[in-house]
């Protein structure tokens, strides 16, 4: 058969390939009866034009926005006589000298064959097939079998496929005006699919010729080419080539149901690209749900263009289809092909230290947990003999972890007599650290606390061990840093926020140096955004606890990115849950009230902390054996590691001088002794203590002089660990624990039965001026917890005087002084059901007791644990709800941004199946 | 050279920050300021015990029962500015002040009660200041054993009920026992506690008084009988602020012969006067007592004893002479004291109880009983001389001289009103009553309730 090729070279704006395409074309052993170019570049250098010209091809030119259907109609200009084919091009597919020879050979032997593509391979690797045929997948979404296979023929011997791309496919003309063309309402990605599968509709045979190959540079599915081509990005345009190809070959009965619910399944979707790592696909699966959403009616009306000329049903084409098996394989070879290929771009810049040296022993290899245990035994005073601690820093939470929930985020504060103001940050870590035990909310603070060392240990084992392979050095590092004096009293002093950012320190390190492929485990970046989330939340998690490390996160992360420029991609996102839950409260303290500063202080309990030196004579004896030993670091190999390290380690101290040296007020809802309390060095010392043992690490690692190593040791163990354990065994924690309760137990159960009392809490303070005065707090009947304080309301506290404050102030004023002034009425419209005054020997207590007493609208109840406690004797409980929600848009976009992230760093499935699978095998304590 | 640059480079770095870091303070945000408020002070109110209760009832055959005998003498002095109201309501005064302008001390109101009791089993002259209701009341006095009785008369003014608690302190320490807590007194009621219940044949103890709910007011009814004869009756009155200096003006020694005589009967042996000293803490006390005359012809005496923390000692002080006397107790660490004194005339034997005297800064005003008759003893405690100015109504003011390390006694007319001060100097008196040889003691008290600015921080 004498068939007629007429080829078409599609050129838009790919000059360099396609004036290799051109030269492709013209090099074809079995030559196109006629070759036309039509260009519809933007720009005007008539660089195809030339070229063309010059190889003696036809050219036409049409407009820049012309679509490939007007190309193609442009081309054949109505020639669709039996017997002529188009061969069609892109400007990115050069074909091999055989390419046309083959396909029109197939063509021949085949008369039932209408459209012939061949086999697609990698513009630089002709190697890799990029795509042998297309077909849908059970789900009605187009798939591509076999892409970046390494070509060993074998898959040569594929014939019958379900569709084939429009790149140097050989489409029979008289076929292709049967059919109408390419579909003119599917995307673009689609229409080719499209158009083979209508072609097989129609009776005819769609095949692949694997001997004939194009090298195809997809410069559209990569991005190369200007947005207007695709209409979208690449990711959007292959979702809504999705949502076409499934509205036009689904089942009808479905497709409302599928309309009805596409929004909500982008939404699900987008999730799902979470939870694969692949956070870029969110806005594609969002904005291409809400495409086919809106368009609808143009997605129905290609069903009528394919019923048009269809003999057969899509059913019947199921044996060409992907099965689901075939689906997932061939997603699991991607993700591992991925990250073979990402290994080995790692090994080629020599990241992966650990392959060419000695390969480390685990953890637990190395008898870390036994290390754990006998710390855990060690820490045996802050046992939990309850399921709530308090401390001098830590009061209990919410009964319920949904209580807990319900202040992270909010806009509304039910405390003191109601404020509008964002919730702080902190609010989100206690809901964490609060599900961990969501029985009992505070059982998680007291298991914290309890388990302090041994998670400082292995937190410090494991920072340690990306810079030593040595197990005792490691093990000398969790050490150390377990007994870090200011990470010692801040366990016993109970500042749960300093130890909180304390144990996450050595975890946030390691991730951010996973993000920045540092170290010697660095991962391959297949796991970057499992990095980058974890970066990203133990950021938030330890900014939101220690507002004061921020500033020094920030620099860490800036370095990196100076250092790792490549890297920045990745580590930009690393700060977005810290800036989501940080934004409310930094745009309220910056512009509403004018005090920036207010973001360094410290969230929780109000609590007082030394100034400089911060530590006790014995605590400083301690710190400075480590620092000894450390400075060693200096004179070692890895001297600019050394001095990075040292360089933060001042910053750290210069910034902890600092924080102690600024004020804030601590009046507010759960303080009632201090006016003002000072910043809290506390997290930036515990990080000094980090960097330090690291620097330790770093100074005895890989000493050369085998002889010393043990006295080395010996050495280095009676500096760094010896003298903080000793001085640990003289601590004695100042802590209690309880059932939970922060309001006696009368109180509680009041509340617990659907009460809305309020508690009014009256406690004789001194201000700074030395004038006494009465601290009066209006609380819910269930009390002030952890969860209920609010920095925004310390810092709002001076500017909320109202009529309503003045009210309860008279009576207070009045209570006090029992001058028998009727204040019934004003309990009940305050809706105040008990009276409550602290314990204490002082005289002012006891002169409020005697008022209190004395009071005929008040009986008293007793002594409880928290106070004298009187009761309103003809209370009045609130009618009117309170309005305010506790949910808000931001707290919406937080938790998205939050859940995000964690759904991002949770290893995917296919990581955790790697084991023994993986290429390289890292150092031993991280593989898993 | 690289290394060592660097070290050179983090050593400096450390001594900077050790040595040039500057010292400052920077507040971030504003402090919140109180609100300062005026309240009205609680009306002044004072109650006295009325009438002396005989143990058996009206009957006095009746077990458990206790019923007032008598009506008392109340003598009292009001000097309310214009739109104050002095309101009597049994034996409560109250000085109703709608505007809450009144400064509110013993000028404003103050009273006493004396009554001369001769009831079946109790006769004597009792005397007590009348006392603002209170939750915290310690007794230093009473005696329960054979022939002596301590009845413990707790009135609850206010309208909320109260409950008492008890902690009594003998030679041994405090007492434990069942029923000394969660005392009933209801609202306007009294309740009298024989203390013989929880310290039965006791001679020595001090009583602690805790109140729960309404604030009450107490006394102490001590009674003696020896064999059929009564003994005398009084009130010991609620122990001042204990401290390690003591003062007791007051100690009037009359009719010493005829006590050295009865007291070679046994029952009459605690006619010698005797100081009793209560230590609150847990340290031992050691107690210097001087017993100092008016006049270079009365001797006094001093006595030293220790005495263990937690407990209550009786000192005799044997051996004085008829005359006027002041007691200086002091101590190492805080006590609480008071003295019990015999009158003696021929064979009829009262006594009193003179507490500790309260240290009086401001003026202090008191009224004179109009029966008997009524000594002031003023002490001085300090090393100087004390003008003591005294103004009386319808007399002109006078100002006499209240000698260093000593007293000075003032006879006032019946039913006089009286003011005295010691201009910035603290004075401490007792007012001593004679009707017919039998003696009772009114502590000078000043009287304040808490009002004017309340500083209020809402949160």
């Amino acid at each position: 058969m004498n068939l007629f090729v007429t080829a078409v070279v599609v050129s838009h704006d790919a000059e360099e390939f396609f004036a290799a395409t051109a030269k492709a074309v013209a090099g074809q052993t079995r030559k196109p009866d006629r070759i036309l170019v039509v260009d519809s570049s933007e720009n005007d250098n008539n660089f195809s034009r030339e070229i063309s010209v010059a190889a003696g091809f036809d050219y036409v030119q049409v407009a820049s926005n012309s679509k490939l259907q007007d190309s193609i109609l442009a081309a054949i200009d109505g020639a669709y006589q039996p017997g002529h084919w188009l061969w069609l091009l892109h400007d990115d597919s050069a074909p091999e000298p055989s390419a046309l020879a083959e396909l029109v050979a197939a063509v021949e032997i085949s008369p039932s064959v209408a459209i012939a593509g061949p086999k697609l391979v990698r513009w630089q690797q002709p190697r890799i097939i990029s795509q042998m045929g297309l077909t849908l997948t059970p789900s009605d979404a187009p798939f591509s079998p076999i892409s970046d296979h390494f070509d060993q023929g074998q898959h040569d011997d594929v014939d019958d496929v379900m569709a084939v791309g429009t790149a140097a496919s050989l489409i029979r003309l008289d076929v292709f005006e049967q059919l109408g063309g390419f579909d003119l309402q599917a995307p673009l990605l689609a229409s080719d699919i499209d158009f083979s599968i209508r072609a097989r509709l129609a009776g005819h045979r769609v095949i692949v010729v694997p001997k004939a190959k194009v090298q195809h540079a997809e410069l559209s599915l990569r991005g190369q080419r200007q947005r207007r081509w695709l209409g979208a990005s690449p990711k959007t345009s292959i979702r809504r080539a999705s949502i076409h190809l499934r509205f036009a070959y689904g089942r009808a009965f479905w497709l409302p149901f599928f309309w009805l619910f596409l929004p909500l399944t982008g939404l699900l979707r987008a999730i799902g690209q979470i939870a694969r790592k692949r956070p870029d696909f969110i806005w594609a699966e969002v904005s291409a749900s809400f495409w086919g959403f809106v368009t609808v009616g143009r997605r129905i009306s290609s069903r009528r263009n394919i019923s048009r000329t269809s003999k057969l049903h899509i059913r019947e084409l199921k044996v060409l289809r992907a099965t689901g098996t075939e689906v997932r394989a061939h997603r699991r070879a991607d993700v591992e092909r991925a990250e073979a290929i990402d290994n080995l771009n790692a090994f080629d810049r020599g990241d992966i230290d650990g392959l060419t040296g000695s390969i480390s022993r685990g953890f637990l290899d190395t008898g870390g947990f036994w290390w754990m245990l006998a710390l855990a035994v060690a820490s045996f005073q802050w046992w939990p003999r309850d399921i709530a601690l308090t401390a001098k820093g830590i009061i209990p939470l919410s009964a319920t972890w949904w209580d807990v929930f319900m202040r992270a985020g909010a806009s509304y504060q039910p405390i003191g007599l109601g404020f509008y103001g964002p919730s702080d940050p902190f609010a989100w870590v206690l809901t964490g650290l609060a599900g961990l035990t969501f029985w009992a909310p505070s059982l998680s603070i007291a298991i914290l606390v309890f388990v302090v060392k041994p998670l400082a240990f292995i937190g410090a084992w494991k920072l340690a061990a990306q810079v030593s392979n040595a197990t005792w050095i490691r093990v000398v590092a969790g050490l150390g840093f377990a007994f870090w004096p200011a990470l010692a009293l801040a366990q016993q002093e109970g500042r749960l926020s300093a130890l909180i950012s304390g144990l996450l320190l050595p975890w946030l390190t390691i991730a951010l140096l996973r993000v920045a492929q540092l170290g010697k485990t660095a991962k391959n970046s297949a796991k970057s955004w499992t990095w980058v989330a974890t970066a990203g939340l133990l950021t938030a998690m330890v900014g939101a606890s220690t507002p004061n490390l921020v500033p020094l996160i920030v620099v860490v992360i800036v370095l990196l990115a100076i250092f790792r420029v490549r890297r920045f991609g990745y580590l930009i996102w690393v700060g977005l849950p810290i800036a989501a839950i940080f934004g409310p409260t930094t745009l309220f303290y910056v512009v509403g009230l004018a005090h920036p500063l207010a973001l360094l202080a410290d969230p929780g309990f109000a609590e007082p902390s030394a100034g400089a030196p911060f530590l006790s004579l014995a605590g400083l004896f301690v710190c400075g054996g480590v620092a000894m030993v450390a400075l060693f670091a200096l004179l070692r190999k890895r001297v600019g590691a050394a001095f990075i390290g040292w360089a933060l380690v001042l910053v750290a101290l210069l910034a902890a001088y600092i924080v102690a040296c600024l004020k804030f007020p601590a009046v507010g809802v759960g303080q009632a002794t201090l006016e003002t309390v000072n910043g809290s060095p506390s997290a930036l010392l515990i990080g000094v203590g980090l960097a330090l043992v690291i620097l330790v690490a770093i100074a005895v690692d890989d000493i050369p002089a085998r002889n010393a190593r043990r006295l080395i040791a010996s050495l280095t163990a009676a500096l760094v660990v010896i003298p903080g354990v000793a001085l640990s065994f003289t601590a004695s924690p100042q802590l209690s624990y309880s059932d939970g309760r922060v309001v006696p137990s009368i109180v509680e159960a009041e509340a617990t039965q659907g009460s809305n009392l309020k508690l009014l809490e009256l406690t004789p303070s001194v201000d700074s001026s030395g004038k006494k005065r009465l601290a009066a707090e209006l609380v819910a009947g269930d009390g002030v917890h952890l969860d209920d304080l609010s920095l925004a309301y310390r810092f709002s506290i001076s500017s909320l005087a109202g009529q309503k404050y003045s009210r309860i102030a008279q009576l207070v004023a009045d209570l006090v002084s029992a001058n028998g002034t009727p204040i019934a009425g004003r309990l009940q419209s305050e809706h105040i059901g008990y009276v409550l005054v602290p314990n204490g020997a002082s005289a002012e207590l006891a002169d409020l007791g005697v008022a209190l007493d004395s009071v005929s609208e008040l009986e008293t109840v007793g002594t409880t644990d928290f106070g004298r406690l009187w009761r309103v004797r003809e209370p009045q409980q609130a009618t009117a709800v309170d309005p305010s929600s506790p949910w808000s848009i931001t707290k919406g976009l937080q938790v998205a941004i939050l859940l995000g992230f964690l759904l991002m760093a949770i290893p995917s499935r296919t990581s955790r199946r790697r084991g023994s699978e993986e290429i390289f095998i890292e150092s031993g304590e991280d593989a898993q | 050279m690289k290394r060592i640059i660097a070290l050179a480079l983090v050593v400096l770095g450390i001594a900077s920050l050790v040595w040039f870091a500057p010292k400052f303070s920077f507040t971030v945000g504003e402090l919140p300021k109180a609100d300062t408020l005026k309240v009205k002070a609680q009306n002044l109110s004072l109650i006295c015990p009325g009438g002396a209760y005989q143990t058996g009832g009206a009957s006095g055959t009746k077990v458990g029962a206790f019923a007032p005998v008598g009506n008392p003498e109340v003598n009292s002095d009001f000097n309310g500015p214009i739109g104050t109201s002095m309101v009597v309501n049994g034996s409560q005064l109250t000085a109703i002040d709608p505007a809450g302008m009144a400064e509110q001390n013993s000028l404003l109101l103050n009273a006493n009660q004396i009554q001369s009791v001769a009831a079946d089993g109790l006769s004597g002259l009792t005397g007590s200041a009348c006392q603002p209701a209170s939750n915290n009341l310690w007794f230093v006095g009473g005696d329960t054993s054979t022939g002596r009785e301590s009845l413990l008369i707790v009135k609850n003014p206010t309208k909320v009920d109260s409950t008492v608690s008890l902690e009594i302190f003998n030679q041994r320490g405090k007492i434990t026992g069942s029923g000394m807590t969660g005392i009933s007194v209801p609202a306007g009621k009294t309740t009298v506690i024989p203390l013989a219940s929880y310290v039965p044949k006791t001679n020595t103890f001090t009583t602690h008084l805790i109140s729960h709910g309404g604030l009450v007011a107490a006394w102490l009814q001590q009674k003696t009988i020896r064999g059929l004869a009564t003994g005398g009756v009084d009130y010991v009155s609620p122990a001042s602020e204990f401290g390690t200096t003591q003062v007791i003006p007051g100690v009037f020694i009359r009719g010493s012969a005829d006590a050295a005589k009865l007291s070679k009967n046994p029952d009459y042996a605690d006619l010698v006067p005797t100081l009793r000293v209560f230590v609150p803490g847990s340290k031992a006390a050691t107690v210097t007592a001087q017993v100092l005359g008016s006049t270079p012809k009365t001797y006094g005496t001093v006595v030293r004893q220790t005495i263990a923390g937690g407990t209550t000692a009786d000192i005799a002080l044997p051996g004085l002479q008829d005359g006027d006397f002041v007691a200086m107790v002091k101590s190492d660490v805080p006590i609480g004291s008071a003295i019990r004194l015999h009158r003696v005339v021929k064979s009829k034997v009262d006594f009193a109880w003179l507490i500790a005297a309260q240290a009086q800064s401001n003026p202090v005003a008191f009224s004179v009983p109009t029966s008997g008759i009524s000594k002031l003893s003023i002490a001085n405690p300090e090393s100087s001389p004390i003008d003591l100015n005294l103004v009386q109504a319808g007399k002109a003011p006078a100002t006499f001289k209240v000698p260093a390390d000593g007293q000075l006694t003032l006879t006032f007319a019946p039913g006089a009103k009286v003011q005295i001060s010691g201009g910035a100097k603290a004075i401490f008196g007792n007012l001593i009553v004679d009707v017919s040889g039998s003696i009772a003691a009114i502590p000078l008290v000043d009287y304040k309730n808490a009002g004017g600015q309340v500083d209020v921080m809402v949160r």
